[in-house]
């Protein structure tokens, strides 16, 4: 197992390389001048031609991303002009590593911005997943037990509706009614889980609901269908003739069973979140990482699109790495070779 | 430029009569809250879906960001007071300074004197080192980007070869002794003296720009959003892009120098991280603390339709902002005067005002001086709000050149701004052109323009412009003096090249003029040798604002003479 992990880590730094080095190179492959989006409506060519200096985009790409890597192991200071850097150091930025890079539209490092908002988005996605687990799980698991009957139709329907409609309108619709209207809700906010744990969950109860509604309905489908499939397998029969009890063939031999690719989409999909919930973050205008991508995108701040890439990468690569590992515990069939 | 302005300051009744008689001024919906006066306490909330670019002094250049700057914690040496209405021309009042300025004879020289009392948020007094200080930074443009140029182009020192100051700024100091020259200070008193006569340079020094800044907390690029107070405002803790930050008293201030600011609420929370379409959805249902906000976004078209269910609590005004056409004078179409006059006959600005939301959101108009300065001349649409694509043809076809002409017009991509400008384009084509349009992304919109290569590329631009201050000599010079524009390096803000000797000489005259309302006169005259001589400019439309504020703030009115948003000076929430 050890060796397994190791070996699964050293192509995850690997894998993450790539993911930016490509990054890198489509950035710059595109037409668009990443300087003219720093320069502002007074741009003329000599600031142009500062801003690209200040910013290192006017060094060829192999050079920029060699540097950005270099920051990661080392940190890096900003902007790069050492003639500043003597002359009035008070005006250097220095970003420690693993730094992340400099934002120019931002005005901070991008290490700070993460930090900002990778506890929005993390508060966002750990809510939802539970709240998605809790109810997809258990609405699928009763569809199953109750196969053909009024229970299974009703939360299958309700699973459709849920699956049918898109995660912005929920949003809007819930923030609308619910928050700003009726005022049953606060406006979400983020509170930070250490200030008030209250408030961090009250505030951010309508942003979990929007996000789990979509998942938890694609959970109910696939729960369901992987209990039916388990629950007609021969060795519950076998279990069955053998006198054990309902619930105890139910949770201990088919829903551990089913659990396998429901534990694959789970934690892919949680790793897919903590990157941030972009819809569900912009219609509660949360700023977590998915916001800051977007707005990253739109402003063509290339810094901080390469970080988001690499972030979005690394817990996609890491959940896929839990997900295999956590697979050897849930289900004995499998099992991994060094 | 992106800032804004309005009526002088040198508010006159003749003023105001003829800013009404232009049906076009400011208007209320029942208008914003009834005079009351103000209390002490209670927290307003700024809400907002616009990012903040700079709150550095000398780099900010939007209209809002100047008012709300100036009114909170960036004190100027001369501002503008506080309306008590929608409508009201306020009048340009000293500040930090002890009058307005005085100026020489010639016009080249002005002379501030500081008020006693002044300090910054540290309980340091505010000298005119600070002033002078303050200012140099607009030279260091590696550095302070962003801001305004008004220092650079006004005030004495020399060019270097290339066509840059030959000051770089207090980081450099390449040519310092060059600005301690021009930029004099003797105690208290700080005097400029400029390189043409500016009859108006009080006005100038209103912006933010020419604020003072203490050296000591000078840290470059890292001063962007670290706001050291002036102001009755100071920041609690940090400013961060994109979500905002609060602002509570700055008990250095003190209100015994200071006539402009009431500073009623004890805190201010701003949040910009919010859409304007939810932050309309909260104020127009006005419940918990959206009762105590406020906006400067204009809203939404979505949202305009609700805005009747805020009663009492809105305003509907003239925005600051003009949009036009520039026809390009290099393209081989375009330098024809015929064609330019075909364009501008065939332009269907009813089909633009459609697409963008309707009369309550733009105003046809054939000036580029937005109606709320005094100079504005009010031309006459050349044929109306639907332009005449028939007689534009019978145009285009004695101009010499073949049916149909090709050209490609240019415009900032926006949804609405896609759909007027297909509307647009079927009267243009109808009068003999075959047009094509080129969406440009907005954050490369105006860099493109700018470009040297974009002459040979493109055939008609769209463009927009607020005056800077109340006087229209931010508007005509700024965007039509080749002088001040066209280099090696582009076109500047002269982007379709206009060059013509006679304009240039006739904004040189206008400049000396030392009385207010004829110079006013005359930069309308050249507004409309613009529009209806040269087909420089063809003027489509003034766009309005309308705004919603929350049911128990008191005391918030549109300030049109300064940038046109609600002046937080006079802000106060019921208790």
């Amino acid at each position: 197992m050890f060796y397994y992990i190791v070996r699964r880590l050293a192509s995850v730094v690997v894998m993450l390389v790539l993911i930016t080095g490509t990054t890198y190179a489509l950035f710059f492959a595109s037409p668009l001048d990443p300087a003219k989006y720093t320069c502002g409506r007074n741009c003329t060519p000599s600031i142009l031609e500062g801003n690209r200096k200040a910013l290192g985009y006017d060094q060829p790409v192999y050079v920029q991303y060699g540097k950005f890597l270099a920051g990661l192991v080392a940190g890096r200071d900003y902007p790069d002009n050492a003639q500043l850097r003597t002359d009035h150091p008070e005006q250097i930025v220095h970003c420690p590593a693993p730094c992340l890079g400099y934002s120019p539209s931002q005005h901070r490092t991008i290490n700070s911005m993460v930090g900002d908002a990778w506890p929005i988005s993390i508060s966002i996605a750990i809510g939802a997943f539970i709240l998605w687990m809790i109810v997809g799980v258990g609405g699928g698991i009763i569809a199953a037990l109750n196969r053909g009957r009024w229970p299974d139709r009703i939360i299958v329907g309700l699973a459709l509706v849920g699956f049918s409609v898109p995660t912005f309108f929920i949003g809007l619709v819930l923030l609308t009614f619910v928050a700003i209207k009726w005022g049953a809700l606060p406006i979400p906010r983020y509170v930070a889980f250490t200030d008030n744990p209250f408030e961090w969950a009250h505030n951010l109860v309508l942003p979990w609901i929007t996000l789990a509604c979509i998942f938890a309905a694609s959970y109910v489908r696939l729960t369901r269908a992987y209990m039916i499939e388990t629950m007609s397998e021969d060795y519950i029969r076998t279990a069955m003739s053998k006198g054990l009890g309902k619930w105890r063939i139910i949770f201990r031999h088919g829903l551990r069973a089913a659990l396998t690719p429901i534990v694959t989409a789970a934690g892919l999909d949680l790793g897919g979140l903590l990157g941030g919930a972009i819809i569900t973050e912009s219609v509660f205008s949360l700023h977590g990482l998915g916001f800051t991508a977007v707005s990253s995108v739109t402003n063509m701040d290339l810094p901080v699109i390469v970080a988001m890439v690499m972030i979005v990468s690394a817990f996609i690569v890491f959940a896929n790495l839990i997900v295999d590992i956590t697979y050897g515990f849930i289900d004995p069939r499998v099992k991994l070779v060094a | 430029m992106k800032r804004r302005s309005f009526i002088a300051g040198l508010a006159t009744t003749a003023v105001v009569a003829t800013v009404s008689a232009c049906g076009s001024s400011s208007s209320t919906t029942g208008g914003s809250s009834a005079p009351a006066a103000g209390a002490k306490g209670g927290t307003l909330y700024i809400l907002s879906g616009t990012a903040t670019e700079h709150w550095d002094p000398q780099r900010v250049y939007v209209g809002v960001n100047i008012e709300y700057g100036n009114r909170l914690f960036t004190r100027t040496l001369v501002s503008w007071s506080t309306p008590a209405n929608d409508t009201e021309v306020t009048k340009i009042v000293p500040d930090l300074a002890t009058d307005t300025g005085k100026v020489s004879e010639d016009g080249k020289t002005w002379t501030f004197t500081l008020k006693d009392g002044v300090k910054w948020e540290d309980g340091s007094d505010i000298t005119a080192e600070d002033v002078k200080y303050g200012i140099s930074r607009t030279y260091a443009v590696d550095v302070i980007t962003g801001g305004p140029n008004y220092a650079i182009s006004f005030i004495d020192i020399p060019k270097a070869a290339d066509g840059t100051s030959s000051y770089k700024g207090p980081y450099a100091k390449t040519g310092q002794d060059l600005y301690d020259k021009a930029v004099t200070v003797s105690g208290k008193t700080i005097t400029f003296k400029l390189n043409q006569a500016v009859m108006d340079f009080n006005n100038t020094v209103t912006m933010t720009a020419f604020a003072p800044f203490k050296a000591a907390k000078d840290l470059g690029d890292k001063s962007n959003y670290a706001i050291f107070s002036s102001g009755p405002y100071k920041l609690d803790g940090d400013w961060t892009a994109e979500k905002g930050g609060s602002f509570v008293r700055n008990d250095s201030w003190d209100p015994a120098t200071d006539t402009i600011r009431k500073a009623y609420p004890d805190k201010i929370v701003w949040d910009e991280s919010l859409t304007p379409e939810t932050l309309y959805e909260r104020l127009i249902a006005d419940q918990g603390t959206d009762k105590n906000a406020i906006t400067y976004d204009n809203a939404p078209t979505t949202a305009l339709g609700n805005v009747v269910n805020a009663k009492g609590r809105s305003s509907i005004v003239a925005s600051p902002y003009t949009r036009y056409l520039v026809p390009n004078f290099k393209s081989k179409v375009m330098s024809n005067d015929k064609a330019r006059q075909a364009l501008a006959l065939a332009t269907d600005r009813s089909a633009y005002i459609t697409a963008v939301g309707g009369p309550q959101v733009a105003v046809a108009t054939n000036s580029l001086i937005n109606p709320n300065l005094p100079a504005f001349p009010k031309t006459p649409l050349p044929a109306g709000e639907k332009g005449d694509p028939a007689k534009a043809k019978e145009l285009l076809q004695a101009s010499g050149l073949t049916l149909p002409v090709k050209i490609s017009v240019t415009y900032r991509k926006r949804d609405d701004y896609d759909k007027a400008f297909s509307a647009m384009k079927v009267s243009w084509d109808a009068a003999g052109f075959n047009t094509e349009l080129v969406a440009i992304p907005a954050k490369t919109y105006y860099g493109t323009l700018q470009a040297p290569e974009s002459a040979s590329k493109y055939d008609v631009y769209w463009a927009g412009w607020g005056a800077d201050y109340p006087s229209a000599s931010t508007d005509i010079p700024p965007l039509f003096d080749s002088r001040i524009n066209i280099t090696a390096g582009g076109p500047g803000q002269d982007y379709g090249y206009f060059d013509n000797a006679d304009f240039n000489a006739k904004i040189d005259a206008t400049n000396k003029i030392a009385d207010m309302a004829a110079r006013e006169k005359a930069w309308g005259d050249l507004d409309v040798e613009l529009t209806s001589k040269y087909y420089a400019c063809i003027p489509l439309v003034d766009e309005q604002f309308v705004f919603v504020h929350g049911g128990n703030v008191q005391g918030a009115f549109v300030n049109g003479t300064y940038t046109g948003y609600y002046d937080p000076a006079t802000v106060s929430i019921k208790s």
